[in-house]
C-alpha cells in the first residue's frame, strides 16, 4: 500500500515540474518544489557525516587496527563542525597574523583540505605516466588511432608543438571529429536519460526503495 | 636486458615523472605561449571584452573543489582581472560546498596580483576602512563584486534562481542580506546578468548551466572546465550554446596572454611541455620494445 | 617574508602533502594518517558549510523569521530523510527520497531533452556549400568541409550504437566509420587526461618549491 503512494508521490512531484514547463500558472509550485528540494538535499548531507560517525566509532569500539587512524578523524571533524558552526565560516585576509577561533575554519581549510584534495589528484599522474608505459600498446588499427590521436592531442596543447601545422590539426581534431563523436553519446545519454526518468516516474523502476 | 626494460620499476618512472615537472620549474624555458585566433578562448575573451557592456554585470560559478584549483584558479583570477579592468561587476556563486571559499581565494589573489585593492565588508556588512595603496584602484564589496557563497541543489539551484535570486541567496556567504548590497538588491533573476560564467570541474556543473541557463533561459553562457572533461563540452561550443570555452591550464595559459597579465598558468606551461614529451616517449618505447619482444618470441 | 603564523601553516601543509606522496613508494602510516585527517576535516566542512549557507537561509530565516508556514513540509521532509539511521524507522525516509528523486528527475528530463537532445541535433543540420568566407573561420569551402565531417560522423557514430539490426553492409561499414570518430574522440579525451593530471602535479610542485624558498628565506641562508 505504502508503495503505490510512493510511486504516486514521484509522479505528481515529477509531473507538476514538467507541467510547469507548459502551464506558466504552475511556475510558482514549480519555485517551491525547488526551494524544498534544496533543503531536504541539504540534509541529506547530514547523512554522509553520519555514517562516517557510525563506521568509525564501530571500529573504536572494536579495538580495530585502525583505531588510532579513526580517532584523528572524529577530532578533525569535530573540530571543524564546531569551529564553522559556532564561529562561523569567515574566510582569512591575506596576511596570517594569528589564528583565531574566528578563522580556524578558514585556516584548516586553506592548510589541510586544499593541499590534501589536489595532492591525492595529483598522485594521478605517475599512475598515469605508469600506465603510458606499461599497458598502452597499438594492437590494433583502432587502437594506433586513438594513440595518435591523444600524441597530436598532447603536443598540440603545449607550447613546445607550437610548430608546423600541429596546432590547427589539434584544433581541427577537438572542433570537428571529437564533437562528432562527443555529440554522438551526448544524444545517445540523452535518450538514455529520458527513458530512465519515464521509468522512475511511472513507477517501473524504484530507487527510492533501496 | 629487454625484459628489465619492459618490466621497468614503477618507481623508476616515477622519479622521471617528478624530475620532468620539478626541472623546468626551477629553471623555465620560457616557451611562447600563442593562443589560437578565433579558438575557444579567444572567443570567450572577446565576448567579455566587446559584448558585455562596461559597468554591467557578470554572475561566476564556482563549482570546483581544491583539487582542480591549479587548473581553474588561473582562469578565474585572469576573468574577475578582467572584469574590474573595464568595470564589470562580479557576483559569486557556488553549487560546490568549497567553491565559495575558492571564490574567496580568487578575490584575494585578483587583490594580491593586480592593480586592484578589494575592500571586504564585516559581518554587518558595512564596509571596512581601508587604506588604499598609492597606484592601486579600490573595488567595494557590495558595490563591485558580491559572493553569495554555496547553495546545494544543483539543477534546482540554477532553476529558482534563474527568476529569483533574493529567494534563493536571501544572504551571502557571510550571512549578510544581499538586499544591503547595491550590486545585487535589484537583481530579480538572470536578467539582471549580462554574462554567466561557469568554472566547472564536473557535476554539477557545464552542463546543467547549458540546459538550464543557456537553453532554456537563453543567456550568453562562458564555461571554464578541467582538461579532463574539455572534449565533452565542445558540442557545446559548436551548438552556440558557449560563448567560449576554456579547458585545463592551457585554456587559462591562453585567457593570461590575451589579457596580457601572466600569471601561475603561463609559469606552468614549461613543465607541462617537458611532461607532455616525456609520456609520449614512454609510450613509443614501450610499443618498440613490446613489438620487439613479440618479432623475438615469433622467431 | 611570512609571518610566523603563516611559516608554520606552510609546513604543516607541505608536510601533509610529503606524507600523501609517500604512497608512491608504498602504503605507509603516514599516508594512513594524511588520509583519515582528510577525511574528517572534509565531513566537519561539507557539514558546517551546508549548515551555514544553506539551512540558516534557506529554512531558518522563512521558517521562523518570515513565518513562511509552507517551509514546514521541507522542515518534515528533511527530518524523514534522517530516520534512514533508525531501521525501526528508516522506511519513512523513502518518502524524501521520493520527492527529490521525483523533483528531480521531472526537471532533468525537460531540461535535457532540450538542451542535449533537441538543440544538439538541430545543430547538427549544419550548410556545406554556399558558405561566406571569414577571416577567422577560414574560407567557405573549409567550413563546408568541417561540417560535412560532423554530420557524417554523428551519423556514423549514432549508428554504431543501433543494436537492433545485425550491423553488415552499409550499416557495418558506417558504423566501422563511426567506430574511428568515437577512437580519435577517446584519443584526444586521454591527451586532455594527461594534461589535466600533470597539471594538478605541476601545482604540488610548485607548492613544495615555495615552501623550499621561504624556509631557506626564514633561516637566513639566502
Amino acid at each position: 500500500m505504502q508503495r503505490n503512494f510512493l510511486v504516486a508521490f514521484t509522479f505528481i512531484c515529477g509531473l507538476a515540474m514538467i507541467a510547469s514547463f507548459f502551464m506558466p500558472i504552475l511556475q510558482g509550485l514549480q519555485d517551491m518544489l525547488s526551494k524544498f528540494g534544496i533543503i531536504v538535499i541539504s540534509f541529506s548531507l547530514l547523512l554522509g557525516m553520519g555514517s562516517i560517525l557510525v563506521v568509525n566509532v564501530q571500529k573504536i569500539q572494536r579495538r580495530h587496527a585502525d583505531t588510532p587512524y579513526s580517532i584523528v578523524l572524529l577530532i578533525a571533524m569535530f573540530v571543524m563542525l564546531v569551529s564553522g558552526i559556532v564561529f562561523g565560516i569567515k574566510p582569512v585576509e591575506s596576511r596570517i597574523e594569528s589564528v583565531t577561533l574566528e578563522t580556524l575554519f578558514d585556516y584548516l581549510f586553506q592548510t589541510i583540505m586544499v593541499p590534501m584534495s589536489s595532492t591525492m589528484f595529483s598522485l594521478l599522474a605517475f599512475f598515469i605516466a605508469s600506465a603510458a608505459y606499461r599497458a598502452f600498446r597499438a594492437r590494433t588499427p583502432e587502437a594506433t588511432m586513438l594513440l595518435v590521436a591523444a600524441f597530436l592531442v598532447m603536443l598540440g596543447q603545449v607550447p613546445i608543438g607550437n610548430f608546423w601545422v600541429i596546432p590547427q590539426i589539434k584544433d581541427f581534431i577537438m572542433e570537428v571529429i571529437n564533437t562528432a563523436g562527443q555529440r554522438a553519446i551526448m544524444i545517445g545519454a540523452a535518450l538514455g536519460l529520458v527513458s530512465v526518468s519515464l521509468r522512475i516516474l511511472l513507477g517501473i523502476e524504484r530507487p527510492y526503495e533501496q | 636486458m629487454l625484459d628489465k626494460l619492459v618490466n621497468l620499476d614503477r618507481r623508476i618512472i616515477f622519479v622521471m615523472v617528478a624530475l620532468a615537472v620539478l626541472i623546468p620549474l626551477l629553471f623555465p624555458l620560457h616557451m611562447p605561449i600563442a593562443p589560437l585566433p578565433g579558438g575557444p578562448v579567444d572567443r570567450a575573451y572577446q565576448y567579455l571584452d566587446k559584448r558585455v557592456p562596461e559597468g554591467g554585470t557578470v554572475l561566476m560559478s564556482f563549482d570546483y573543489d581544491p583539487a582542480t584549483f591549479v587548473e581553474l584558479d588561473p582562469m578565474a583570477v585572469a576573468m574577475v582581472k578582467h572584469c574590474f579592468q573595464r568595470n564589470i561587476k562580479v557576483v559569486a556563486m557556488a553549487l560546490w560546498p568549497q567553491g565559495a571559499t575558492m571564490a574567496e581565494n580568487v578575490f584575494k589573489m585578483v587583490k594580491d596580483t593586480s592593480k586592484f585593492e578589494l575592500v571586504p565588508v564585516d559581518r554587518n556588512g558595512v564596509t571596512r576602512s581601508v587604506v588604499i595603496p598609492a597606484g592601486k584602484t579600490a573595488k567595494y564589496y557590495g558595490k563591485d563584486y558580491v559572493n553569495l557563497g554555496y547553495k546545494a541543489g544543483q539543477i534546482l539551484v540554477i532553476q529558482s534562481m534563474a527568476k529569483d535570486l533574493q529567494n534563493t541567496f536571501p544572504l551571502d556567504s557571510q550571512g549578510v542580506s544581499i538586499k544591503q548590497f547595491n550590486l545585487t538588491k535589484n537583481i530579480r533573476g538572470f536578467d539582471g546578468f549580462d554574462l554567466l560564467i561557469d568554472l566547472s570541474a564536473g557535476d554539477p556543473g557545464i552542463p546543467i548551466w547549458v540546459q538550464v541557463a543557456a537553453t532554456q533561459f537563453n543567456k550568453p553562457l562562458i564555461g571554464g572546465c578541467t582538461a579532463v572533461s574539455a572534449p565533452g563540452f565542445t558540442p557545446y561550443l559548436q551548438a552556440g550554446q558557449l560563448k567560449g570555452l576554456m579547458g585545463g591550464m592551457r585554456g587559462a595559459a591562453d585567457y593570461e596572454v590575451l589579457l596580457k597579465a601572466p600569471g601561475t598558468a603561463s609559469r606552468g606551461m614549461d613543465a607541462q611541455s617537458i611532461a607532455h614529451l616525456l609520456i609520449i616517449f614512454f609510450i613509443v618505447v614501450s610499443n618498440i620494445f613490446y613489438f620487439s619482444t613479440r618479432r623475438r618470441e615469433g622467431k | 617574508m611570512p609571518t610566523p603564523a603563516e611559516f608554520v601553516l606552510l609546513w604543516v601543509s607541505s608536510l601533509l602533502t610529503l606524507f600523501v606522496f609517500s604512497f608512491l613508494y608504498k602504503d605507509n602510516p603516514f599516508y594512513k594518517f594524511a588520509e583519515y585527517l582528510y577525511v574528517g576535516i572534509s565531513a566537519g566542512y561539507y557539514v558546517a558549510f551546508d549548515y551555514q549557507n544553506n539551512l540558516v537561509p534557506n529554512l531558518w530565516v522563512p521558517l521562523v523569521q518570515q513565518g513562511k508556514l509552507e517551509y514546514i513540509i521541507a522542515f518534515v521532509l528533511g527530518i524523514l530523510i534522517i530516520t534512514r539511521f533508525f531501521p525501526k524507522i528508516a522506511h519513512l525516509s523513502r518518502w524524501s527520497l521520493s520527492f527529490m528523486i521525483g523533483t528531480v528527475t521531472g526537471l532533468a528530463m525537460v531540461v535535457v531533452l532540450q538542451g542535449d537532445l533537441i538543440m544538439q541535433v538541430g545543430r547538427t543540420i549544419l550548410p556545406v556549400v554556399g558558405i561566406p568566407d571569414d577571416p577567422v573561420a577560414g574560407p567557405g569551402w573549409w567550413q563546408g568541409f568541417q561540417n560535412l565531417v560532423i554530420i557524417i560522423g554523428v551519423c556514423a557514430s549514432l549508428i554504431y550504437f543501433y543494436f537492433s539490426k545485425e550491423q553488415r553492409g552499409f550499416l557495418g561499414g558506417t558504423a566501422k566509420l563511426g567506430i574511428w570518430f568515437l577512437m580519435i574522440s577517446f584519443g584526444a579525451g586521454f591527451g586532455f587526461t594527461v594534461m589535466a593530471r600533470l597539471s594538478l602535479l605541476i601545482g604540488r610542485m610548485d607548492h613544495l618549491i615555495n615552501w623550499v624558498q621561504k624556509t631557506i628565506m626564514v633561516l637566513g641562508w639566502g
